[in-house]
């Protein structure tokens, strides 16, 4: 399934966010979106999800969704946004409560997402007792319990420490490679979206307008190996942002 | 300080400020305070009337166990808490829900409670055993009364403080409103809702006393009310040690139900 936005504007009140962006990511393709900060990206992905009702534009998936898909669109959260009073089963069945399945239809599909995403041993443990990286699995695996056609990721690995964004990073590489599942991924690290993209959506800083849409044309898996070129290609997508980001950094209010 | 390179150790200065209970100390304040109140007792420093010796409020708490006596007051002072704190909380509990999901339920129950909370609710008394006569009705409204406007306060805040962000993710996952009260704010709320649970415990324990002192001739508030009357104080005083003992189990059974309840923390 594609998703495509049509001239979205959205203003917070007086201030605006989001100026006239039109773009489309294709079916299974994973698009990050970067800009300066507080430039307004979450705010567009909140848009894309339906979280929020945009001034002005239209968001429309395209396309149809397989046959096992109970939730078209979902997110995975910068703060994981977790239920700490629910293991990480309960967390991860959470989504399909919203559906219409057997409690035993439901674990099983619980159980299949933990599975994907390295949780199996896990089911019962509550997330205060998990590491930052093990509870962004959970939201993943949350994420991919409804079987989505388009996975919204906000600043997924953000909150995580270096090494084990790494980690996380190479884990999604390898379930896109699985799973056909088209994404949009905001993040305001250059090097991770140029590390899991194949476009990079370029945002200028408030109120955001679409800058430049950059493809990424190395395979994915092929990326690690030509540290070279990864190089180059963060360093004209930090040309791209920098004047922008000095601005944006000496805002006041 | 010469200017050649001289090696100091570095001193530490990270010390002090962790405070904690250490049980020895408790139990020696305990004991330390019995032992001056007794031996003062003893030596006719305190008179016997104003403060009784320990021995005695002890073997009046003693004898009001051996014959029986205190099970009624008791009685009679629970089944008024569990009354009025029952039907206080719950309708307390309910009222904050809706404070806490509603616009109009918030538009109209934030005024009212900031005009009715602060009103000393045995002031009501009166009017409760006017309008519901002195029997035991009268005594659970104000209990009711006095237990529902913290219920209410504390169940919004706690209703307020859960994360919005938990229920922009119950909406992305396509909850619907019911199922995120229930699924999302309700057990989110619980640690807030508890806390006010036990303020309105004690809320209860003070007017069921003050109530009982009022008029009623069974509880505790009428045992040491009658036993003031009577210059009995070491009644009185074991009366008033009976009532520390009850707000400590009712604490205890709170502790034991938040450890159940909160496990995940």
């Amino acid at each position: 399934m594609e998703i495509e936005a049509q001239h979205i504007s959205h203003a917070y009140g007086e201030l605006e966010v989001l100026d006239d962006l039109s773009f489309r990511v294709p079916n299974g393709r994973v698009a990050a979106v970067v800009g300066p900060s507080g430039c307004g990206k979450s705010t567009l992905l909140r848009v894309l999800g339906g979280l929020i009702e945009p001034r002005e534009g239209r968001v429309d998936t395209v396309g149809e969704r397989g046959r096992s898909c109970l939730n078209p669109l979902t997110f995975v959260f910068q703060d994981f946004a977790l239920l700490p009073w629910r293991t990480v089963a309960g967390n991860v069945a959470l989504p399909l409560e919203a559906h219409a399945l057997s409690r035993l239809e439901r674990d099983e599909v619980a159980n299949e997402a933990l599975t994907r995403v390295g949780l199996e041993g896990f089911a019962d443990a509550f997330p205060a007792q998990l590491s930052g990286g093990m509870q962004q699995r959970v939201g993943i695996a949350r994420a991919l319990a409804v079987r989505p056609a388009v996975m919204l990721m906000d600043e997924p690995l953000s909150a995580l420490d270096s090494q084990t964004r790494h980690l996380l990073r190479d884990e999604l590489v390898r379930l896109w490679e699985e799973l056909d599942v088209t994404t949009v991924l905001v993040t305001h690290d250059l090097a991770e979206a140029v590390a899991v993209a194949d476009e990079v959506i370029v945002l200028s800083r408030r109120p955001a307008r679409l800058r430049a849409v950059v493809p990424v044309q190395i395979p994915r898996r092929d990326r690690a190996a030509q540290a070279a070129a990864m190089a180059g290609l963060e360093q004209s997508l930090w040309e791209l942002v920098r004047d922008e980001a000095v601005e944006a950094d000496r805002e006041i209010g | 300080m010469s200017p050649q390179a001289s090696s100091n150790p570095v001193k530490l200065r990270g010390h002090g400020f962790q405070p904690r209970v250490v049980p020895w100390m408790s139990w020696a304040f305990v004991a330390g305070v019995l032992a001056v109140w007794g031996g003062g007792s003893r030596l006719g420093w305190i008179d016997e009337l104003m403060l009784p010796s320990p021995q005695r409020v002890g073997a009046s708490l003693v004898e009001l166990v051996a014959s029986g006596e205190i099970w009624g007051h008791l009685a009679a002072s629970l089944q008024r808490i569990a009354a009025g704190w029952a039907l206080g909380f719950a309708a307390g509990l309910a009222l904050g829900v809706l404070v806490g999901v509603s616009s109009l339920s918030r538009s109209v129950g934030l005024p009212l409670v900031a005009a009715l909370f602060p009103i000393p609710k045995i002031a009501l008394l009166p009017l409760f055993i006017l309008w519901f006569g002195i029997g035991e009705a009268s005594k659970v409204a104000t209990i009711a009364f006095g237990v529902f406007f913290p219920t209410v306060v504390s169940t919004y805040a706690a209703v307020d403080s859960v994360p919005r962000s938990l229920i922009r993710m119950g909406q992305s996952f396509e909850l619907g409103p019911r199922a995120i009260v229930a699924k999302i704010l309700l057990p989110g709320a619980l640690p807030g809702v508890l806390a006010g649970a036990r303020i309105s415990v004690s809320i209860a324990l003070i007017l069921v006393v003050a109530a009982e002192m009022i008029g009623a001739q069974k509880g505790v508030g009428a045992l040491i009310l009658t036993a003031g009357h009577l210059l009995q104080t070491d009644r009185l005083i074991a009366g008033v040690v009976i009532l520390s003992l009850l707000g400590l189990v009712l604490g205890a059974a709170l502790d034991r139900l938040e450890r159940r309840l909160l496990r995940w923390r």
